[in-house]
């Protein structure tokens, strides 16, 4: 039995081999089968690095199959009978079949099944005997008959002689006919309308913008960070982590203009708390400096009465104490006033030899000085304080306002950008389907005219606009007046409309009832726009509504339209 | 040991000494062989003249063995081929007496066998399938080894009766003696009327060769005793389960009523091939095995001899008839399709 294994070696590893070629046959042709639904689905469903993902389908496919294949164990009868094929005429399989009877019949096991042939009667009508002389009961060792034994030695010689190359690995040529078929079908996909590939660009794009835009806003976080209070820098480092994880969760164009837009309003609240806040300190400096002015110039019942308002932050008490200020003490306190200026002139004279204060505050300052100069009212003393102290918290302010002109115009870049993307999509979603619908009315952003007959005045006089689309009379140079108070519709009924016949019934032998109805504007005329500017509002209202619009574009669109309705 | 090592060579020797008697014929030669080493019952079939009778009496020569000759006709009886009893007078009186007829012998030719009635060919069957014929009650032992080995004229059908299937049945090969070819019946015609003759004589029918020239034998190959080992030998001969699975297969496939049934033997036969037919191939398959120097039967082997063990097995329905198939194709193709 070993001998016959061991001379069976060569003929497995042949086997191998050949399984090897085959297993690769199979897996290329399945590799390519799940390449090609791979490529088809994701031409709807869009999917990054797809050709890449279908490339390695066919190739790991191939070498999973062919190496899975080759790793199966080749048994002694498959390999007998491969050798059989190449000439041995069964020496093979008839030997280890007999190998193995004899090694069953030699078993201990007393369950061995014994196969030797049963006898049966020959033409002649006598029993034949075994074709395997018979077996002794099983577990008992017994000579093995000469015709065992001789035929064994016949098969392990001819296996030793045999040239195990006969066995060739079978060139699986429908296999990979069947799988170039299907590649060929794979690159057919990229005939498909479903533009998972445009998709896929135009997020990856979009992950660039949104990175590119995540940098920006941390460069605008950091820019002069050091000038801001605890409170402000908290507000604004919130802000743009909030915005760039907006951004980077955004799974199209209009979430990342959401994104940029939420942030753009927060960034303005931001700004407008900080004038808010701004305002109330320069009030309070000013009431507090015309307080001290006052109690300078020796108005004490009055300076306390301002003093008490602004310690109660009652506004109406300030402007009560402040009107309640007579002549002379108004008198008193422009006297008052002109030393403060005087000595404020001076102080500015030093500081500007000294190049210590900004230029803003330089001018506020001068003209407080000025005003105190002249100043003989209540007015111009609220007037000078308010710029005194405008001026004392320009340098405080000036890094906050700096940082958020930053952020803002980090805000607006990004907000051209996407336009610009979302934009180039819709103008290219257009053309494909060529409808002519388009979209991008920001300025700078890439603008697509609509359809035939969608113009409009504002549109074509837009600055930075792109015309695309069929738009008539875009270039302002070309406008007529005609072009604006018509406007082609079809499916709106004008005079030059004529009824036609909408349903025909005879009624007996003669008569024939004509139903008619209005019929289509005649295609080379136009509707008056007055006729179907309410109807175009109200649908500008409803796809508003529903569409991934900012704040900002929807108020252009709403404005367009109300401009539109009053002429 | 030595009586299978020595099969091939004893087989070829006999082969040999044929073909100094029978030009061309190889396959029929081979056929014969075959069935005679293995012990069966060979029917030729063949229009006159091509040998047939001459190959059964040279084969009887070679092998040194008992032979007699039967020209069937049909008035003959059953009792003129196993024999009689007859009245014997002698000096202590009358008595009965059996009187072999001419089935007492190894080799039995049964010429023309189809000329006889029925009656006269069911007496071979006894012969043929126990090896032993029965007469008045008494049953007595053919000598062996024994095989009848018949003739028939597939073209003159007038005066004779087709063999029931019965009988068919016990035939283990049914081989079909073509005509020979340019070459062959050139060495026919040297080998029976010699070169110088053959230049000047007509060209004579084949049936006459005997009576023009016969040759003689000056050995035989080997004798009975030799025969029987060798039949011994290729009963030890192993064939592994798949070869033998395809002869049963095969043999089941011949069986229109069967699931399985092929849909050419469902279309154009009537009926299928005995369990005899598989125990011919398997058995006339080991021969061949050890003729050609192997231990064991291949599949070569049951292509070679099914044709001849399934041709006389099986019936052509009508459908086969009216649309002219023959039954060697759809042999054929079964075994084409079953013996792979």
């Amino acid at each position: 039995m070993n001998e016959l294994l061991k001379a069976l070696g060569p003929v497995r590893s042949r086997l191998r081999l050949r399984r090897f070629v085959s297993g690769a046959g199979w897996g290329f042709v399945g590799g390519a089968l799940a390449a090609l639904i791979l490529l088809a689905v994701t031409s709807f469903v869009p999917l990054a690095n797809r050709w890449w993902i279908a490339g390695a389908c066919i190739a790991g496919g191939t070498l999973l199959a062919a190496a899975s294949n080759a790793l199966r164990p080749v048994s002694p009868l498959e390999a007998a009978r491969a050798a059989d094929a190449c000439g041995l005429r069964e020496r093979a399989v008839t030997a280890l079949e007999l190998a193995e009877t004899a090694a069953q019949l030699q078993a201990p096991h007393p369950t061995a099944t014994d196969r030797k042939e049963a006898p049966h009667p020959t033409a002649t009508g006598r029993p034949e005997t075994a074709s395997v002389a018979p077996a002794p009961q099983a577990g008992v060792s017994r000579p093995e008959a000469d015709i065992t034994l001789l035929q064994r030695r016949d098969a392990c010689e001819r296996l030793q002689a045999l040239d195990a190359r006969q066995i060739r690995p079978a060139f699986p040529k429908r296999r990979l006919l069947a799988g170039a078929l299907l590649l060929v079908l794979c690159a057919a996909t990229l005939l498909l309308p479903g533009g998972g590939d445009r998709a896929v660009a135009a997020r990856q794009a979009l992950e660039t913008k949104t990175a590119a835009m995540a940098k920006a806003a941390e460069e605008a976080e950091k820019a002069d960070e050091a000038g801001l209070t605890e409170k402000e820098k908290a507000e604004l480092r919130k802000l743009t982590a909030d915005l760039k994880r907006d951004l980077t969760a955004s799974r199209d164009e209009a979430d990342a203009l959401v994104a940029v837009d939420k942030a753009e309003q927060q960034l303005q609240k931001l700004r407008q708390e900080q004038a808010q806040e701004k305002t109330a300190g320069d009030a309070m400096s000013a009431m507090n400096a015309l307080s001290r002015a006052m109690q300078s110039a020796g108005m004490d019942a009055a300076a306390d009465a301002l003093a008490e308002a602004l310690a109660s932050g009652d506004a109406a008490a300030m402007s009560k104490a402040l009107s309640d200020l007579s002549a002379e003490d108004l008198q008193k306190l422009s006297e008052s006033l002109t030393g403060e200026a005087k000595a404020l002139a001076e102080a500015m004279a030093r500081t500007a030899q000294q190049g210590e204060l900004s230029e803003a505050r330089m001018q506020a300052l001068q003209q407080a000085a000025n005003a105190q100069q002249s100043a003989t009212s209540q007015s111009a003393a609220q007037s000078a304080a308010s710029q005194t102290a405008s001026a004392q918290s320009a340098a405080s302010q000036s890094a906050a306002a700096r940082q958020a002109a930053a952020l803002q115009q980090a805000l607006a870049g990004m907000k051209a950008s996407l336009g610009a993307g979302q934009s180039q999509q819709s103008a290219s979603q257009a053309s494909m389907s060529g409808a002519g619908a388009g979209s991008g009315n920001n300025p700078g952003q890439s603008g697509g005219g609509a359809g035939a007959g969608s113009t409009n005045e504002e549109q074509k006089g837009g600055s930075g606009g792109q015309k695309s689309g069929g738009s008539k009379g875009t270039n302002p140079a070309e406008f007529k007046q005609t072009e604006y108070e018509t406007i082609y519709d079809p499916e709106k009924v004008d005079v030059a409309a004529r009824d036609v016949m909408t349903n025909q019934q005879s009624l007996g032998k003669d008569s024939v009832q004509i139903e008619t109805g209005p019929g289509k504007g005649s295609l080379e005329g136009n509707v008056p726009v007055s006729q179907v500017v309410g109807e175009y509002a109200e649908q500008e209202v409803k796809a508003a509504e529903s569409a991934n619009l900012t704040r900002e574009q929807k108020q252009w669109v709403d404005e367009y339209f109300r401009k539109l309705t009053e002429e | 040991m030595d009586n299978i090592t020595h099969f091939a060579e004893q087989y070829e020797k006999i082969r040999t000494e044929i073909a100094k008697e029978m030009i061309g014929q190889e396959d029929v030669v081979e056929h014969l062989l075959l069935a005679v080493v293995a012990g069966g019952n060979v029917l030729l079939e063949g229009v006159p003249g091509l040998g047939k009778t001459h190959l059964v009496r040279v084969l009887s020569k070679v092998l040194d063995l008992p032979f007699s000759r039967i020209q069937f006709t049909p008035d003959l009886m059953p009792a003129d081929i196993t024999g009689t009893n007859i009245l014997v007078r002698t000096e202590e009186g009358s008595s009965f007496r059996f009187q072999k007829g001419p089935l007492f012998a190894s080799i039995v030719l049964a010429d023309e066998i189809n000329r006889a009635t029925p009656k006269t060919q069911a007496a071979l069957l006894e012969a043929m399938q126990e090896h032993s014929v029965t007469v008045a009650g008494e049953t007595m032992r053919l000598p062996e080894p024994y095989f009848v080995l018949a003739t028939q004229n597939p073209v003159e059908q007038e005066g004779t009766y087709p063999l029931p299937e019965a009988q068919l049945d016990r035939f283990l090969f049914k081989v079909l003696v073509p005509f020979p070819t340019l070459q062959e019946l050139g060495g026919i015609m040297d080998l029976t009327l010699g070169a110088q003759a053959q230049a000047q004589a007509p060209v004579e029918p084949a049936l006459k060769e005997p009576a023009l020239k016969e040759p003689a034998l000056k050995r035989t190959a080997l004798g009975a005793d030799d025969l029987l080992e060798m039949r011994n030998a290729a009963k030890q001969v192993p064939v592994a389960d798949s070869v033998r699975e395809s002869a049963l297969k095969l043999v089941l496939a011949t069986h229109p009523e069967t699931p399985d049934a092929p849909e050419i033997a469902r279309k154009y036969l009537r009926f299928g091939a005995s369990p005899r037919a598989a125990q011919a191939i398997l058995s006339t398959a080991r021969v061949r095995a050890l003729e050609q120097g192997r231990f064991n039967v291949a599949y070569d082997d049951i292509r070679f001899v099914a044709p001849a063990c399934l041709r006389h097995r099986l019936a052509l329905n009508f459908a086969a008839v009216t649309e002219g198939r023959e039954m060697e194709s759809i042999v054929a193709q079964l075994v084409n399709d079953y013996v792979k």
